[in-house]
């Protein structure tokens, strides 16, 4: 019945992919290859795509100009604290919606469920307010706490369907064998849900990472800046300076593109629950 | 066993606490709060201030630039997600390949979605420059433009300066959702469909669209909802101008909200908005809920 498809439709298949792969990712190709191009290669009339030297000196600029190493080290921090935070918030809230019974628990879902497509925009004018009174403007715990509001409905869902597929066997047995939830979760559950977990880690670690709403209006100081605002100074301060400022944007973004690939797979099955089955 | 179940509520409520204490502490009174707000004239962060019952509705419901807002909202959303929805099938078509080389075409083509939108901005200003850009070299060597000119500084085109980064940063989810849908399309339909003599032009549109259309419709509102209220590309990039062509709801509250200090009527902008996001929503539950349950 099958029958082999012809070698050539598969080289033509191969090769429309490239084409179309490239057109779209073109961006990121120019970007890439420019923050590599010594300053006069960038401003010319008659770019090229390749450059003519290979050059790091943009990005050795880069790390001497102003601020920035402290830039990525805040943001670091901030993006850190939020990942383990929601780590432990989600996989304990999990836990209970999986395995405990307790009151409330359909409005805990549905509430998790719908906070998932809940925007930053309705929540920048309140989460100002509460940090003022609070006096937590210009701190990273401030940041922290806002990533939370987004980084918990995804940890959560995530965490709660891998849970589900874990046969409930495994839990009961623990706790037979007198383990308390507290060991159960952390000795038996969290150590077989490693893909969860570094999902859950990295989802959490490149929002904090990446946002700018909040980190612009809730840090006022230099020294508490994050890398997407301070990527922002830059550009006010090196407005022509594109070689600088690509530099800067694969600087920011390679840690991210890294830590996707390595979990690509698990990340897209995360991000399509809810709306798949399974 | 009265007591072990009354226990094991115990710890149930002790393991859920910091969940609800979060999404209380971050999310519903914030939100609440916003309601309130919108019924005062508070300005800023001063303390002082008073309830002024509908007046922000009022105000609002009178205001030409809210119109213009929600306007420039709807329009990015639906070019938008039209756009994305092309490109991002496009791609799911190409991508539904049993061969090796699949798994890096997809790791590339999924790349945009996981930019930091400071870096979308970087990457398009850049694209964009009218001097040493590299999109103007190529208008200019085919000779579709005379003149080098920049995309975003002009009030006609500055909306499609704007939706091109959009649709750019929104497809690859279209991209992956819709891979997993073709993917779990029953094979021995198209054998079948091959065997009566079918086209390939009516097997694509009647197998292959015909099976996708329920996550073609889930897709478009997840992405629907997202773009409606993105803030970070267009404030970026444009800021709304040029003369308020790229303003959309979010700028606005935005700009209401901090610029402008008017925290108030910042507010009643946002549960406008909020009001829209429930009915997306509620289309979108309606719409899983259905799936789901003609699945089992």
């Amino acid at each position: 019945m099958k029958h082999k498809k012809p070698f050539w439709k598969t080289v033509l298949h191969f090769l429309v992919l490239c084409a179309v792969t490239f057109i779209v990712i073109f961006p990121l190709v120019i970007t890439l290859f420019t923050s590599l191009k010594p300053p006069n290669e960038v401003i010319t009339a008659t770019p090229t795509l390749l450059p003519h030297d290979f050059t790091l000196e943009n990005y050795i600029k880069l790390f001497k100009v102003r601020n920035f190493p402290q830039y990525m080290l805040n943001s670091l921090v901030v993006a850190s604290f939020t990942a383990v935070l929601s780590l432990l918030i989600s996989s304990l809230g999990a836990c209970a919606i999986v395995w405990m019974k307790f009151p409330g628990k359909r409005v805990v879902i549905n509430t998790v469920l719908a906070a998932y497509m809940f925007p930053q925009i309705l929540l920048i004018i309140p989460l100002f307010i509460m940090c003022y009174c609070l006096n937590l403007i210009d701190t990273k715990f401030s940041l922290v706490l806002a990533y939370l509001s987004f980084s918990l409905p995804f940890s959560v869902w995530m965490l709660k369907t891998f849970f589900e597929s874990i046969p409930k066997e495994l839990m009961e047995a623990a706790l037979m064998d007198g383990c308390s939830y507290w060991q159960a979760l952390t000795k038996i559950i969290l150590p077989i849900s490693l893909s969860s977990i570094t999902t859950v880690l990295i989802f959490s670690f490149v929002l904090g990472w990446s946002e700018y709403l909040f980190a612009v209006n809730l840090i006022t100081t230099d020294a508490n800046r994050t890398i997407a605002v301070g990527l922002q100074t830059l550009l006010g301060y090196y407005r022509t300076d594109f070689a600088l400022l690509t530099a800067a944007s694969i600087t920011m973004s390679l840690p991210v593109f890294c830590l996707f690939v390595m979990v690509q797979k698990y990340f897209i099955k995360g991000l399509t629950v809810g709306a798949v089955k399974g | 066993m009265k007591s072990a179940r009354s226990q094991q509520s115990k710890t149930g409520l002790l393991f859920i606490a910091p969940l609800v204490l979060c999404i209380i502490g971050v999310l519903i009174y914030p939100l609440c709060n916003s309601i309130v707000l919108s019924f005062t004239n508070k300005m800023f962060t001063y303390v002082k201030y008073d309830f002024i019952g509908w007046d922000n509705y009022i105000k609002l419901f009178q205001d030409d630039l809210f119109w213009l807002a929600l306007f420039h909202s709807f329009k990015f959303t639906v070019f938008g997600v039209l756009g994305a929805l092309a490109l991002g099938l496009l791609l799911a078509l190409l991508l539904n390949k049993n061969t090796k080389y699949i798994a890096f075409f997809r790791g590339l083509l999924f790349l945009p979605w996981t930019l930091p939108s400071i870096v979308v901005v970087l990457t398009f200003r850049w694209l964009y420059n009218d001097f040493y850009g590299y999109i103007n070299y190529i208008l200019l060597k085919s000779h579709i433009i005379d003149v080098p000119f920049n995309i975003l500084s002009s009030s006609k085109t500055a909306w499609i300066g704007v939706l091109i980064p959009l649709i750019w940063c929104y497809y690859p989810f279209v991209m992956v959702f819709l891979l997993a849908a073709l993917q779990s399309i029953d094979k021995s339909l198209y054998q079948v469909a091959e065997l009566d003599g079918a086209t390939k032009w009516d097997m694509f549109w009647h197998i292959t669209l015909s099976s996708l259309k329920p996550s073609i419709i889930v897709v478009a509102i997840l992405e629907a909802i997202w773009m409606f209220c993105s803030f970070d590309l267009v404030f970026l990039l444009t800021n709304g101008g040029p003369a308020n062509e790229t303003l959309t709801l979010s700028l606005y509250i935005y700009k209401m909200a901090f610029p402008a200090k008017n925290m108030a009527y910042g507010t009643a902008l946002s549960v406008i908005m909020f009001i829209f996001l429930i009915i997306f929503t509620i289309f979108y539950f309606r719409l899983v809920g259905r799936k789901q349950n003609s699945e089992t």
